[in-house]
């Protein structure tokens, strides 16, 4: 009961939290009273109630949402496969490290110039969201790999137990905190870096190009609007793929 | 066919553990092994478990053994209970519930402690879970590193009168630091550095 009326509390918290800042920014745009530069949360809401009831609102957050998502996605399953294979193979990560650095140092207005001059705008989401991710991906899968109890491995060498078992709750149990926090990070990267190389490459019908026209025309409601917009994408996505990682794993570990 | 350690050697640097040690473990009995700490035990329990090799030397008749083991840590996994730990390592061998909390009771542990991860039982119900673990597979060759540690003396008794129980007709080896431990296992002695 105590529990229950502690999570209730802190819920109510949450909720009166972001009522006090949505009450500052209010207060905040009514004193400066400037439109171009901040817009009243009322006005941001009738922006996005007008958005949501065109068509090319929804087209334009399929196009960014799918190449951004395919972008982590194709990270995903090359992070961890190269880190399986950097985990057996020394040489392989001796060969993947200065990659890996190289991608996490350079800043991601280089890359999207260059993979604009490359390949266009058309996927550019994709490939940038995808290079931002792979690093995370990799680096947390791989510390996870080495952090697996080598005693345990042991056990089971000496029980024979099948790869399968093995692979599920030895393995999969030790990487996937570490997985796991990798994601939370990456998922949030991924939308940042997708949005921010659309904003520079434009490519037609993407968020991005929305966001540049709101900068163009200084209209600010546009520019909340859509943030907001991306922020909702990137909260709903981060827990259906969590909750998806959550089921996925309580099903093997019910099937083995 | 016994299981023979022909000179084997192994040392860790400049540390010589094993140096021409040799032994047989005669087959479907059971063997203490005793000696003092750093005399090369464990070692040697590592090398008949193929989980280090020897220098030289070899060992004899492991071939077609099944092994199973208590490892001198618990070596489980901390999430699960005890009868997942358990069927964990019993491959594809259907082994039913009531069959293996029948045999936790035999060690003194209840159906309670049974569904909660092994984490939250005490050091010496994880050592049993442990030495059930090993006994509930087939196995030809049960090798077993300090078993009783931290054991009090009447779950001892239940452990060594399981061990008695499961191990009949296989080959058992034991190390042990207590020499009563031969008699109540019935086992022949090996000493090890002496």
């Amino acid at each position: 009961m105590k529990l229950f009326i502690t999570k209730q509390n802190y819920k109510i918290k949450k909720i009166l939290s972001i009522i006090f800042w949505l009450v500052i920014w209010q207060i905040t745009s009514q004193i400066i009273h400037q439109e171009i530069l901040i817009s009243s949360p009322i006005h941001v809401l009738n922006t996005l109630l007008s958005l949501i009831l065109e068509t090319s609102f929804w087209k334009t957050i399929l196009y960014s949402f799918s190449r951004i998502v395919a972008g982590f996605l194709f990270a995903n399953l090359f992070g961890i496969l190269l880190s399986i294979l950097s985990f057996r193979f020394k040489t392989i990560k001796i060969l993947l490290d200065p990659i890996i650095n190289l991608i996490k140092s350079t800043p991601v207005a280089s890359f999207v110039i260059l993979i604009i001059l490359w390949f266009g705008s058309n996927n550019l989401s994709i490939v940038i969201s995808f290079m931002m991710v792979l690093p995370i991906i990799y680096t947390n899968t791989l510390q996870g790999i080495l952090n697996v109890d080598q005693q345990l491995v042991e056990m089971a060498k000496v029980f024979r137990i099948p790869f399968f078992s093995k692979f599920v709750f030895i393995y999969m149990h030790e990487v996937l905190p570490f997985y796991y926090s990798g994601c939370l990070i990456a998922l949030g990267l991924c939308w940042k870096s997708g949005v921010a190389a659309e904003l520079i490459g434009i490519p037609s019908g993407s968020i991005g190009e929305r966001l540049y026209e709101a900068k163009i025309y200084l209209n600010s409601a546009d520019l909340f609007a859509w943030t907001f917009v991306i922020i909702l994408l990137s909260m709903v996505f981060e827990k259906i793929y969590l909750y998806f990682l959550f089921i996925l794993k309580n099903r093997i570990e019910d099937r083995v | 066919m016994n299981i023979r350690a022909v000179d084997i050697n192994k040392s860790f640097g400049n540390q010589i553990v094993l140096s021409n040690w040799n032994c047989s473990i005669p087959e479907k009995e059971t063997t203490c092994l005793m000696g003092q700490s750093g005399c090369g035990k464990t070692t040697f329990f590592r090398i008949l478990l193929g989980l280090t090799y020897p220098d030289s030397g070899k060992i004899l008749g492991l071939e077609k053994q099944m092994i199973s083991a208590v490892f001198q840590e618990n070596r489980l996994c901390k999430y699960l209970n005890a009868l997942k730990n358990v069927h964990l390592v019993c491959r594809d061998r259907e082994i039913s519930r009531e069959y293996l909390e029948e045999v936790f009771e035999k060690v003194g542990l209840d159906r309670n402690d049974l569904i909660k991860p092994v984490s939250e039982l005490s050091g010496g119900m994880q050592r049993r879970v442990a030495i059930v673990r090993a006994l509930i597979p087939e196995s030809t060759f049960v090798l077993m590193d300090e078993p009783f540690r931290g054991l009090d003396a009447e779950n001892k008794r239940r452990v060594v009168e399981c061990i008695l129980e499961f191990t009949e007709g296989k080959t058992l080896l034991v190390s042990t630091h207590d020499i009563r431990d031969v008699e109540s296992l019935h086992a022949k002695l090996i000493m090890m550095g002496s």
